[in-house]
């Protein structure tokens, strides 16, 4: 049996036609308007870049239209599920799904027999389908049930009998690297490690007046998106196998299950369903080989939707981390060397620690001149649930060693916050510690803008009255993020066409996950090709109507897809002219097509007539933008130019701290950013205001607790994540004027780095408050209040 | 959840009615707040379901002209956050139910509920144990009346027998003219917490001659394995001002006879020492509300 899939007209099959979207976008725009007030009418104009235009699929979801994948329903569906380890580290001695297969509904049981010999893998295929002869984390996946009902699924999961030998589980990075400890990979228990130097680290720290050495610690956290991994299999009559998958990168499991199912890549589509909320943990493997096989075992479609437990336990983490640190600098509050070791918990397989670890390397010291530098990094494997990619790829931890060292720094020395890193900051020329020359940094311009603020704020505190055991104090954190992936190429590429009718069609394989990314390509894609934003529809992560753009992650998709739309954009509106000219037998540079109307010579007629007049030419006007910066950076040194070009910002923030009982409240945010120019303000800010929110979570209260190789905090009950009344509402969105020369009208994108710079401050401002220096995150409250009475018990 | 009975029991009898023919097998449930969690995480498969949210001696809020409060159990914490009547009598009961977690929790969750599930770290029961409330338990034998102070029994048990229900809960006038009444708690987050972390609930009243305190009444969440009546703290603060030496009295007797228990966020001296602060602190506002002045904490 085969499955019929009609495909809805429009993005993402969620959205509707132009037609439809077109009434929810007019709704929107009122309702943004009742609060933000007047928005500019972009009805014809040519371009919006730097404007802020509402996007197009927040009604449909607030009001629950949008189809995520575990919404899609289909004839003759069954519903899967995965048998997990129960053992952090053990050998398989036996797996019967004989009970399981005659449970009631049960329609196949998959096991590592039928997954064949391939692995699976981000960067490095090490990982199983389906366990075959051990397990390296509980939770990993040892086989998979689909059945009629989810219930009867779940049901026949538990009658499936695994033997276990159990193996000891290596917990920390320091027990995996201890001598004789068992191997979790056949390659040893180190999963990288990374070395990068710059000038005379010993020079450098004789050199400073003052050489400041901590220990920073950040716990294992969750991505937390509100959607679960999910996704559904079938398979089309003509036998092509379509996987439809919340994901960050569909073309990536469009080349990985033609790989591992041994499928010519035409018979395998992946589409990208409505994402809700990645952060890094959608890049990588969740149900997608799975339903596959079981939609080509059972010849239905099947279905997999992961339970809130299984996010937490069988679902990339961020990173657990610890810092060794040495900062030095002089008198006047130049750096003079940073020394630094990482040492990182990977998990029980690679995922992309590898990413992560040289991303801390590469970002090291960042984004200060720091002439002398030596940091070494090692990810150990252990036997927990693998950690991946999160927002940030580990730099909101590196940032909060650095800048909460600094701030140290600038209180020893008696220097301003915000003096202490305008002194160090990078500026155009500078060289990292790379040794990549920089250009258009707009650092200093974010400190400039919130000096001010800090010194008013400052004085407005000292003045204020006490209240009981009540203290406020401010912080500051900066941050330079490189934009892309680290040093190597990841090109983007985007197409447009347009119809006889005028509706302007934009594809990129970049999806957008929630970011609006589709509207800011949209406003790019239509300003180069001078027509108006109304008419483009964007069609993104489609591994069938898309190329291969790369995923949406590293904070990529203004930057590099957002050049590949500028390109397509103007080369669609060379062939439109061109095509116009050879209709009316002009000259080609007689005609223009710009603000949505094509001139020749004096004559104007509208790009809608114009479609009309080459109609039948029109699926021959087809513009084709690549965007392929040369990056490079040696992966063994780490020398050379890793990123096309960084983005920078400064956060202040005031907090609110209860000594009596260690509570930490973020009272106000003031965050500064160089992100180039804005291409849509109501993105950018609302960006921003998820980072802050994400930061507060991981400042504060946010922690995956393990113990002896399991998760124990598998729920929102006791993972604290901040509610509405936690976030502060005063967070202020500052973009500094900037304009980077290799990006799409001056982008560069916010995105990834509006988090990383929440945790430092808010410890810096903890100090300011309270002169005690937290030094892990999460900052709980028991904690602070720990290290309150130690301060009042070492005085007098 | 296949094969579970949902009947409406129009009043107290049809319920006990309803418990007495399930023989044991049969769940109340009002808002469904806690109920309809355990069953959603498989840890509670009723085979019957009694719904009180509608039974007719189960409604409403009275306030007698002497002050006497009587608080249906289907009575949502809505309700008792939006009485105005409630308020002015007893302001801690109003202020406790108005931060309990969040809108959807208050719309749905009633004070019954949340008095039977006896969770050691709920609000209400604090807040009755505090105002020493009696619970008017509804049975196959008529109804019986257990005082608030000595219904909990265990963790997560209580003196209902299997075929009892709460029917409403009482609190006695208050016994003088300056009375102040509080609630206070703590919790990671400002809202959405499945229950405070410690909590606690004062009832006193303050002499107007020497300033003392008496007729304390105090309730605590979060201390040990059921909702703590706290008497030798009572005990320590009675007869006394609320000055240092009063709360390093009240520290020393609460040390003695709570037992929080450590959980994967705060370990058991930290609950401790929390609750010595928030304690304290909603004293100075419970005697403040009974004249007595003094800064806010």
């Amino acid at each position: 049996m085969s499955s019929h899939w009609t495909e809805p007209e429009g993005e993402k099959f969620a959205l509707g036609t132009l037609a439809e979207q077109a009434h929810w976008k007019r709704e929107y725009r009122r309702i943004v308007e009742g609060v933000r007030g007047r928005l500019p009418d972009v009805g014809d104009a040519g371009g919006t870049v730097g404007q802020p235009i509402p996007r197009n699929d927040a009604l449909y979801k607030v009001r629950g239209r949008a189809r995520y994948a575990a919404n899609i329903e289909m004839e003759g569906m069954l519903h899967a599920c995965f048998v997990r380890s129960e053992h952090p580290h053990a050998r398989i001695l036996g797996l019967d799904t004989s009970k399981a297969e005659k449970a009631p509904g049960v329609r196949a049981a998959l096991t590592a027999a039928d997954a064949g010999e391939e692995l699976i893998g981000t960067l490095v295929a090490d990982t199983p389908v389906l366990a075959r002869d051990r397990v390296r984390y509980a939770g990993e996946a040892i086989a998979a049930i689909a059945a009629d009902t989810p219930a009867q699924a779940a049901a026949a999961a538990q009658l499936v009998a695994v033997e276990y030998e159990p193996l000891p589980a290596i917990l920390t990075p320091e027990e995996a690297l201890a001598e004789g400890a068992v191997e979790i990979d056949p390659e040893g228990n180190v999963l990288i490690a990374l070395h990068n130097e710059r000038g005379d680290i010993e020079a450098g720290l004789a050199e400073a007046d003052l050489v400041l050495e901590n220990d920073y610690a950040m716990a294992q956290i969750e991505h937390c998106f509100l959607e679960p991994p999910a996704g559904i299999a079938f398979v089309d009559p003509d036998g092509v196998l379509t996987v439809m998958v919340c994901t960050q990168y569909p073309h990536y499991h469009h080349k990985q299950i033609a790989r591992v199912l041994g499928r010519p890549m035409d018979k395998v589509r992946v589409v990208q369903t409505v994402v809700g909320g990645g952060f890094g943990g959608k890049m990588d493997n969740t149900v997608e080989i799975a339903v596959a096989l079981l939609a080509l075992k059972t010849e239905r479609p099947v279905r997999m939707v992961y339970t809130r437990e299984e996010v937490f336990t069988a679902t990339t983490k961020r990173h657990p981390m610890k810092v060794k640190q040495r900062l030095g600098a002089t008198r006047d509050g130049k750096f003079t060397a940073l020394d630094a070791e990482y040492l990182l918990d990977g998990g029980a397989y690679r995922s992309y620690s590898i990413t992560v670890s040289g991303r801390c390397v590469i970002h090291a010291g960042m984004p200060y001149m720091i002439p002398n530098l030596r940091v070494d990094l090692t990810t150990a494997f252990t036997n927990h649930v693998p950690c991946g990619a999160m927002r940030s790829f580990g730099i909101v931890k590196t940032a909060f060693a650095l800048e909460c060292q600094i701030s140290e720094m600038a209180e020893r020395l008696g220097l301003s916050p915000i003096e202490i890193r305008r002194r160090n900051g990078f500026v155009d020329g500078d060289t990292t510690a790379t040794g990549q020359t920089l250009h258009d940094v707009g650092l200093l311009k974010t400190l400039d803008a919130l000096e001010p603020i800090y010194r008013k704020r400052k004085a407005e505190i000292a003045a204020a009255p006490k209240v009981g055991s009540l203290r406020r104090g401010l912080g500051v954190a900066c941050l330079g993020y490189g934009i892309g992936y680290s040093g190597v190429r990841n090109p983007s590429t985007a197409r447009i066409r347009v119809d006889g009718e005028g509706t302007v069609t934009a594809y990129c394989g970049t999806p957008d996950i929630g970011t609006g990314s589709d509207m800011s390509l949209a406003q790019i894609a239509s300003q180069a090709a001078g027509v108006s934003v109304n008419r483009v529809n964007v069609v993104s992560g489609d591994s069938t109507k898309t190329d291969d753009s790369g995923p949406t992650s590293a904070s990529r998709t203004t930057y590099f897809s957002g050049n590949a739309a500028l390109i397509a954009g103007r080369d669609f509106r060379r062939r439109f002219e061109a095509a116009v000219a050879g209709k009316l037998r002009a000259p080609a540079d007689r005609v223009r097509l710009e603000a949505d109307t094509v001139t020749v010579d004096n004559e104007a007629m509208s790009f809608k007539e114009a479609c009309r007049l080459v109609a039948d030419e029109a699926p021959g006007i087809v513009g084709y933008g690549k965007f392929d910066p040369d990056i490079e950076a040696d992966i063994l040194t780490l020398k050379g130019n890793p990123y096309p070009t960084y983005t920078f910002a400064t956060h202040l923030v005031e907090i609110e701290i209860d000594e009596a009982l260690g509570s930490l409240a973020l009272a106000r945010v003031w965050a500064a950013h160089d992100a180039g120019t804005i291409v849509n303000p109501i993105g950018s800010e609302g960006q921003i205001e998820g980072g802050v929110a994400q930061g507060l979570g991981q400042a504060v209260m946010e922690k995956v607790v393990r113990e002896n190789g399991y998760v124990v905090n598998p729920h929102y009950r006791d993972y604290l994540l901040p509610g509405a009344k936690d976030v502060p509402l005063d967070i202020e969105c500052i973009f500094v004027d900037n304009y980077d020369r290799t990006g799409p009208y001056g982008a560069k994108g916010v995105a990834e780095v509006s988090l990383i710079p929440i945790p430092a401050a808010m410890a810096a401002a903890v100090a300011d408050a309270s002169a005690v220096r937290p030094a892990r995150l999460p900052m709980e409250s028991e904690y602070l209040l720990r290290l309150i009475e130690r301060r009042d018990g070492a005085k007098p | 959840m296949s094969g579970c009975r949902f009947t409406v029991a129009r009043t107290a009898a049809e319920a006990v009615a309803g418990l007495a023919e399930a023989d044991g097998e049969a769940h109340i449930i009002a808002g469904g707040v806690a109920l309809v969690l355990l069953m959603n995480e498989g840890l509670l498969q009723p085979s019957w379901l009694i719904d009180v949210s509608r039974a007719a001696e189960l409604q409403g809020i009275d306030v007698a002209d002497d002050g006497a409060i009587r608080i249906g159990a289907a009575v949502t914490h809505r309700e008792v956050a939006a009485s105005a009547r409630l308020a002015s009598v007893c302001p801690m009961l109003a202020e406790m139910a108005a931060e309990i977690a969040c809108g959807r929790v208050m719309n749905r969750g009633t004070v019954g509920g949340s008095i039977c599930l006896a969770d050691p770290q709920g609000d209400p029961p604090a807040a009755l144990l505090a105002l020493d409330a009696t619970f008017r338990l509804a049975g196959p034998e008529g109804g019986r009346d257990v005082a608030a102070r000595d219904f909990f029994r265990d963790l997560y048990v209580t003196a209902l027998t299997e075929n009892e229900l709460l029917q409403h809960v009482r609190i006695a006038p208050p016994p003088t003219a300056h009375r102040g009444t509080a609630f206070g708690k703590y919790a990671a987050r400002q809202a959405m917490d499945y229950a405070s972390t410690v909590s606690a609930a004062v009832s006193l009243a303050r002499d107007p001659a020497d300033g003392s305190m008496s007729d304390i009444g105090l309730g605590l969440g979060g201390c040990g394995t059921i909702p703590v009546w706290p008497q030798k703290t009572e005990a320590a603060l009675r007869g006394r001002r609320p000055d240092t030496e009063a709360f390093a009295a009240m520290r020393a007797a609460l040390a003695e006879e709570t037992a929080p228990i450590g959980d994967m966020l705060y370990s058991a001296d930290y609950k401790r020492h929390v609750a010595a602060v928030i304690l304290e602190r909603t004293i100075k506002a419970a005697y403040r509300r009974a004249g007595g002045g003094g800064p806010d904490p």
